[in-house]
């Protein structure tokens, strides 16, 4: 529940003096000089005001004023240094957009009153300007079996939208859900005006831009604007998004994201583990599952559903992951829907505590007061959960020992999964291909070799291996998950020339099943050393 | 660069202020949107509001003190941010250190004899105890993260925390406030 009363409180305190609150401060938040001054100003004012002290500072005074007079008498100019002198904050680097990249076009406002000051302000606080440098989300788009283009997107910044199949039957059109409570949460309000879109191929390669955009349909609810429809494959999307909602909001917003185009509906599951937040033996024994589900669907009432993770070994509960009701436990949660149409994609994020999530059987399962609201997804054997098992990395086994370095094996989905097998330790990573089909079927590794990976050794020149029966794409992304680029699987030597620390890689394949065309992913993590 | 020539800059409309801002106190924006919206991308769109608030605000404005003026914007901003995310993004910390403020400080809004209470009693308080409670209550910080800068141990961080918040509770009740 939201804590109002604690809000309210928090908003009454928020007034206190600035000598105080700043003197709460701590070194490494990069206090300023003047709160440096105030802090010990007050000291010495305290000192003062304590009776006893000041017979002493008296004193002090007294033998100062002569030792000053007799130091002056003998010092040229005898000035002494200013009080107020000034301190220098250590601030830590902080990277903030306030330059734009060679390229950008110019920003336009909506603020007729005042343009000239706030085009300085809107410049300076622009975010991150994306192309080439894309996020890493992705868009998938595809043409379902009513012959209309359905799709998705999510760029992480609180922009999402649905891509569907519009008036004009040739062309797909971006549209946004205009649902008051989709929009409160993305951000996305009335005031919101698609300037710019860009298309690139998978080379960086610009197909297809325009700025003739749309507006706001009130009588359908959408804002939209057309683009040539694309071909099957890959394609880098971005748009720039002008938000004319009040002083506060004006600015302008560039966002990217992938957008693949598919012939069929394709539902998929890919779990990751993201091993940045590995940290056997250290101090936080945290280790991070990122769960990253397309459901197909209609209305996905995400508001009211909440997630409930049980230990099926014990049948303790261990948190409830609940977006309306209490806190979980611990870690944090994320939910990130993209539509209440269509498609729907989530992504839950939290942290398992190894002492209070130890290895084992486990089931993440989904609820909510309307559930008829949610009949429309297709559940694994149409259960509203996912179970997947927490293995011991000593031993193999899904049973609680301590953990220790060395191989952490995942699966998701119980029995009818693939095994999915991910090893590390900074020498030598390798890894199965895995693949889920949330369609209720699994297909053998024998039907599906899609991807075999190993990677031997990870030095400053990476020597990468990947063995794989089906043509891939390697996308490439940093620890935070911003898109690199991409690389052919024979270019993966090159991965230095990013020249970051640590990547994700992310190997994905297409393959044809039944008459369904469906893809593989699998996200490997690599240490520079 | 001096609080009196960053305000100049502001004054003289030069973009240059939002980058001497950045400079010295990015940082500290960062951290403490970042404490509440423990999140990078929206403690991020945070602190920029912030500064586009400093700039529409200054002028009029003139903060004697701008690490405060802008440390307090970037709280106030993080916290209506956090209000309209937390459904999706929740703090467990956060919710906890709301949680125990409400114990002790009213659920009243707009009051100014509340707030000028509060000042009183803070100020009379011992000098760590006014750095735990603000920095708890204030600014976000984690009892783990007090204790290490304090030299304290968590429990004993907590414990004075409590005592605090109790007597803010009597303080305020003799003064006519119930929670």
């Amino acid at each position: 529940m939201i804590n109002e009363k604690g809000f309210v409180a928090y908003h009454a305190l928020g007034n206190v003096a600035d000598d105080m609150m700043m003197d709460a401060l701590l070194p490494e938040d990069g206090s300023s000089a003047s709160t440096v001054h105030s802090a010990k100003r007050r000291t010495v004012y305290e000192f003062f005001s304590r009776g006893w002290g000041v017979a002493i500072i008296c004193a002090v005074v007294a033998v100062a004023v002569m030792g000053g007079i007799i130091w002056a008498g003998n010092r040229p100019g005898g000035v002494t240094p200013p009080v107020g002198m000034t301190v220098s904050p250590e601030t830590e680097h902080m990277i903030f957009p306030t330059e734009t990249q060679e390229g950008e076009s110019g920003t336009e406002l909506s603020d007729t009153q005042d343009p000239e000051r706030n085009a300085v302000v809107l410049h300076s606080l622009q975010r991150k300007y994306v192309p080439p440098k894309f996020l890493c989300y992705s868009t998938t788009l595809t043409e379902g079996e009513d012959g209309l283009s359905h799709g998705e997107t999510a760029d992480g910044l609180g922009f999402e939208g649905v891509m569907q199949q519009g008036e004009t039957p040739a062309l797909p059109t971006v549209t946004w859900a205009k649902d008051a409570e989709l929009a409160d949460f993305l951000d996305v309000a009335e005031g919101y005006i698609v300037k710019e879109f860009m298309v690139y191929d998978m080379d960086m390669q610009l197909v297809e831009s325009g700025s003739s955009v749309m507006g706001y349909d009130s009588e359908e609810s959408v804002k939209r604007f057309v683009i040539k429809k694309l071909p099957v494959g890959t394609w880098y999307m971005s748009l720039r998004v002008e938000h004319d909602g009040g002083e506060m909001h004006q600015c302008v917003y560039d966002y990217a994201f992938i957008a693949k185009v598919a012939e069929t509906v394709t539902d998929t599951c890919t779990v990751r583990t993201d091993q940045d937040r590995y940290a056997w033996g250290v101090e936080d024994k945290y280790y991070h599952i990122t769960l990253t589900s397309t459901v197909k669907g209609a209305i996905l009432d995400i508001y009211g559903g909440s997630w409930e993770l049980v230990n099926l070994d014990t049948g303790k509960h261990i948190n409830t992951l609940c977006l309306t009701a209490s806190a979980p436990t611990e870690g944090t949660f994320m939910v990130m829907p993209s539509s209440q149409e269509a498609l729907a994609y989530y992504t839950l994020t939290w942290d398992f505590d190894w002492e209070t999530t130890p290895p084992g059987r486990y089931r993440l399962v989904y609820t909510s007061v309307t559930m008829e609201a949610n009949s429309f997804i297709q559940w694994q054997d149409g259960h509203p959960y996912y179970d997947f098992v927490i293995y011991d990395p000593k031993t193999g086994e899904p049973a609680p020992t301590a953990p220790a370095e060395g191989q952490i094996f995942v699966s998701v989905g119980g029995e009818k999964i693939l095994p999915c097998r991910w090893a590390y330790g900074g020498e030598k990573w390798s890894s199965d291909g895995f693949r889920i089909n949330w369609d209720g079927f699994v297909v053998p590794e024998a039907e599906f070799p899609l991807i075999s990976t190993r990677i031997p050794c990870v030095n400053y020149a990476p020597d990468l291996t990947i063995h794989s029966s089906k043509d891939l794409t390697v996308t490439v992304y940093d620890e935070n998950w911003n898109l690199c680029g991409t690389l052919r699987k024979d270019q993966l030597h090159e991965l230095t020339f990013f020249g970051k620390n640590a990547y994700y890689l992310s190997f994905e394949a297409e393959e044809r099943y039944e008459n369904k065309k469906d893809y593989c992913q699998l996200f490997v993590y690599v240490q520079m050393k | 660069m001096t609080d009196q020539e960053i305000i100049s800059l502001y004054f003289a409309r030069d973009e240059q202020a939002i980058a001497e801002t950045s400079r010295v106190y990015g940082a500290m924006c960062m951290h403490t949107a970042m404490r509440v919206l423990n999140s990078r991308p929206d403690a991020e769109e945070c602190v920029s509001d912030t500064y586009l608030k400093a700039w529409n605000s200054i002028p009029p404005e003139k903060p004697r003190a701008l690490g405060a003026f802008l440390c307090r914007i970037t709280r106030n901003l993080a916290i209506t941010r956090y209000r309209a995310l937390h459904r999706y993004k929740r703090n467990r910390d956060l919710e906890l250190s709301l949680s125990e403020l409400a114990e002790c400080i009213p659920a009243v809004e707009e009051d100014n004899t509340l707030r000028y209470l509060i000042d009183s009693f803070l100020r009379g308080l011992e000098d760590t105890d006014r750095r735990l409670f603000l920095g708890r209550y204030f600014h976000s910080y984690t009892v783990r993260r007090m204790a290490k800068a304090y030299g304290m141990t968590e429990n004993a961080v907590s414990l004075r925390l409590y005592k605090t918040r109790e007597k803010l509770r009597v303080y305020l009740e003799k003064e006519g406030y119930s929670v």
